[in-house]
């Protein structure tokens, strides 16, 4: 396996500029997860890494070597695509058997069965080998296309959204394969996704894209925790993080369209540069507390609805005139709607960002 | 509720069947008519009104097969032959010697006669006559010749005609098979390629071109035939198979690739784009991917161009005359002189039928699968 390195990618259609001066390092063996919305440009990145498209700036290095005028099929990587992945008219066993039959890589018909036996006996799909494509499962089908992957032992995978038309379970039991291949094989994985549980439950590390631009990429315990933006901190985490306007002065900050104040600790002032005036203030809803009490530093508040996950319960409340907060709460927790509550932040948590920028303002 | 419904829904299964089968009745008539019109005889296929049940023959076939020219009248002279056979029916010598002096070739019967009485005179003439005319007619064929002839032969001069040589007709079929043939292939594997490139590739002004390509069909054949003819006698393609492989072909293509380009854009081009990265060059994806993938396609189009290629008559017709001449020019062409031999007719069409529904019933599955395609897919 080796490394990738994109350098200030670019790849225009018609004008529209999917993929905006990208530069993107993966390391060996490493699993990437490149996160964002529909249309941030995450398949075109895919499809000038594979050769599918020629970038039109920018180089591309698989294993230090500039591959940026080579053909697809030299690149020697293996990709997976969101759908019609497998060859129709061919058996799972063909399909797996195709990528090895290449004139490039010249490999016996003895060693060919050898490597799908194995690949088949490795993703539990040995007892499918003579089935035509159609008719398998979806979850089988993905299966048998992350087969004819790892079949070629190729310089790196790169897999596009390949979960993402099966059910949540099968996602799930799949996600945990995938992450347990990926350690045996020792593969550098490249993997598109738009759903950031998939991206946080995998990712050695995260790279956040949006409109062809990469935001953030960073291991996924920091782009929860220190997200660069109001647009990570918005896409990571469920349920998702609570935006208030906010004005910050002499280390109170005011939410606006309240009266509600809280005064800052200094750790806390000191990490953000001490700023004052207007900031977008992000609180994730774990780092929401409710009690039922006045205190210092709490805030009233009204109930406004309770959503029973099992574990936990996810309450909104009302502050001000028309703003909620969500909280998460354990699931013992029950109130009325209407009923008054207080609230405070966890201070350490909250996150800073520009208003105008919406950069974060932590240092 | 449940059985009105499935009771209904049997009526109006009867009833599409029901109409599918006056349909096809209705389609086979002409089928029929000419099927049965090739193995009637002359006179039951002119018959009015038209006989439903006839005694078969094959005379129309063998007509199809053979160059014929009207029998001749027959022709009475007096030969040696002649005379001993009368003699050998006990006509007495004076008769006989008498007989000797009408040594001339009459080409009618009363002129003969007349000879005959005069030389014999009326009274001896009665009781000979029916036997001299009998002995002195050369008919055609004669009577040996007729006895050796073989069965097809037999067949021709009994309807008047006798055979001079084999018709070119197998050379012309083999002409039609020949040319549409190969340029249903060139129109078929051109289109092909051609509406995989608009289908794969961005090209400049796509839609303009491929109205281009279709408005090549826009305009009747028969505007283009004369500057056509003149051009091709400039170069000398007049009645060579080539002349009339690349007219056909270039008259296909247009046809073709829109067909093909319709197919080719219902397969993904994920599947080459997987087997480009799994280390095959594009044309070897094209060729284990999207080839296997368009062959119900290819079928279709195949059956379409044959089919327009086989039935092509106008332009055959101009532009040759006899080393490739199709079928359809030769066929009329045996109207010939006098009365239209139908039956000869019917007899060439018939065969001249007979490949295309080889072609398209070996290629049915691929077809049916073609006219439907995009009605299955989503
Ligand atoms: N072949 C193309 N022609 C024109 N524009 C394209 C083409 N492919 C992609 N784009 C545009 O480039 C941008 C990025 O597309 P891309 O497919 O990379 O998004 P994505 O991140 O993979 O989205 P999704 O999650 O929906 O798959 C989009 O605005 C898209 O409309
Ligand atoms: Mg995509």
């Amino acid at each position: 396996m080796a490394a990738i390195r994109l350098d200030s990618v670019t790849k225009k259609y018609d004008g529209v500029i999917a993929v905006d001066d990208l530069t993107l390092e993966i390391q060996d063996q490493e699993f990437y997860v490149l996160l964002g919305p529909t249309g941030a440009g995450k398949t075109t990145t895919l499809r000038c890494l594979s050769g599918l498209e020629s970038a039109h700036e920018g180089r591309v290095f698989i294993d230090n070597k500039d591959v940026t005028d080579w053909s697809p099929a030299n690149r020697d990587v293996a990709m997976v695509f969101q759908q019609y992945s497998l060859y129709p008219n061919y058996t799972v066993r063909e399909n797996l058997s195709f990528p090895l039959k290449s004139r490039i890589r010249n490999i016996t018909p003895d060693e060919r069965n050898r490597r799908v036996e194995y690949v088949a006996k490795t993703l539990r799909i040995d007892h499918l080998l003579d089935r035509a494509t159609d008719k398998l499962s979806g979850g089988e089908m993905q299966r048998v296309s992350i087969g004819r992957a790892i079949v070629r032992e190729p310089q790196a995978f790169l897999m596009d959204e390949p979960l993402s038309n099966l059910d949540a379970k099968l996602r799930e039991a799949l996600r945990l394969e995938l992450k347990r291949l990926q350690r045996e094989l020792g593969a550098t994985l490249l993997y598109v996704t738009h759903d950031q549980v998939e991206a946080m439950s995998m990712a050695d590390r995260i790279g956040v894209i949006r409109d062809g631009v990469l935001i953030q990429s960073d291991k996924p315990f920091e782009v929860y925790n220190r997200p660069k933006n109001v647009f990570v901190a918005g896409f990571v985490g469920t349920p998702k993080i609570n935006f208030l306007e906010g004005h910050v002065t002499d280390g109170n900050l005011t939410l606006k369209g309240t009266t509600d104040t809280f005064r800052l600790k200094t750790e806390v002032m000191d990490k953000i540069g001490n700023v004052s005036g207007e900031v977008i203030v992000g609180i994730r809803p774990e780092d929401v507390n409710l009690q039922q009490q006045q205190d210092e530093n709490t805030c009233a508040a009204m109930i406004y609805l309770v959503e029973h996950m099992g574990m936990e319960n996810w309450v909104s409340v009302r502050i001000g005139e028309h703003q909620q907060i969500r909280a998460v709460t354990d699931s013992a927790f029950e109130a009325d709607v209407d009923a008054t509550i207080y609230y405070s932040f966890e201070q350490e948590k909250l996150h800073f960002f520009d208003q105008n920028t919406e950069d974060s303002l932590v240092l | 509720m449940a059985a009105v419904v499935s009771q209904r829904k049997k009526l109006a299964n009867r009833i599409m069947i029901a109409a599918v089968l006056v349909t096809t009745f209705i389609m086979l008539i002409p089928i029929y008519w000419i099927a049965t019109t090739s193995i009637k005889s002359f006179s039951d296929a002119v018959a009015v009104p038209p006989k439903i049940f006839f005694q078969p023959e094959m005379t129309g076939l063998v007509k199809v097969f053979t160059k014929r020219t009207q029998l001749r009248a027959p022709k009475y002279k007096i030969t040696d032959q002649t005379l001993e056979s009368l003699e050998a029916d006990g006509v007495p010598g004076d008769v006989l010697v008498e007989l000797a002096a009408v040594g001339k070739l009459y080409r009618t019967e009363s002129q003969f006669t007349d000879a005959v009485n005069e030389a014999l005179g009326p009274e001896r003439a009665t009781d000979y006559l029916a036997l001299v005319v009998r002995y002195a007619t050369i008919s055609d064929p004669t009577p040996e010749k007729y006895a050796d002839a073989r069965w097809y032969e037999k067949l021709i001069y009994d309807s008047g005609e006798k055979i001079l040589r084999a018709s070119p007709y197998p050379n012309r079929l083999w002409n039609s098979v020949l040319i549409s043939i190969v340029s249903t292939v060139l129109s078929v594997a051109m289109g092909t390629l051609t509406a995989y490139g608009f289908s794969r590739f961005r090209v400049k002004g796509e839609k303009d071109w491929l109205f281009f390509i279709l408005s090549t069909r826009m305009l009747p054949p028969l505007v283009i035939i004369v500057p056509l003819f003149l051009m091709y006698r400039a170069v000398g393609l007049i009645d060579t198979h080539l002349g009339l492989i690349i007219l056909y072909t270039a008259f296909n293509l247009s046809f073709s690739v829109w067909l093909m380009k319709g197919f080719i854009d219902e397969i993904p081009v994920e599947y080459e784009e997987a087997a480009m990265i799994d280390g095959y060059t594009r044309f070897e994806a094209f060729r284990k991917i999207v080839i296997p993938q368009s062959v119900t396609g290819m079928a279709a189009t195949a059956v379409f161009c044959f089919i327009t290629a086989w039935n092509e008559y106008a332009f055959a017709l101009v532009l040759t005359a006899r080393r490739a001449q199709t079928a359809p020019p030769f066929i009329p062409s045996q109207v010939g002189s006098g009365l239209p031999d139908w039956t000869a007719i019917a007899a060439g069409t018939v065969l001249f039928l007979i490949p295309v529904v080889i072609f398209t019933f070996m290629l049915r599955n691929h077809l049916l699968r073609g006219v439907t395609f995009g009605a299955i897919r989503k």
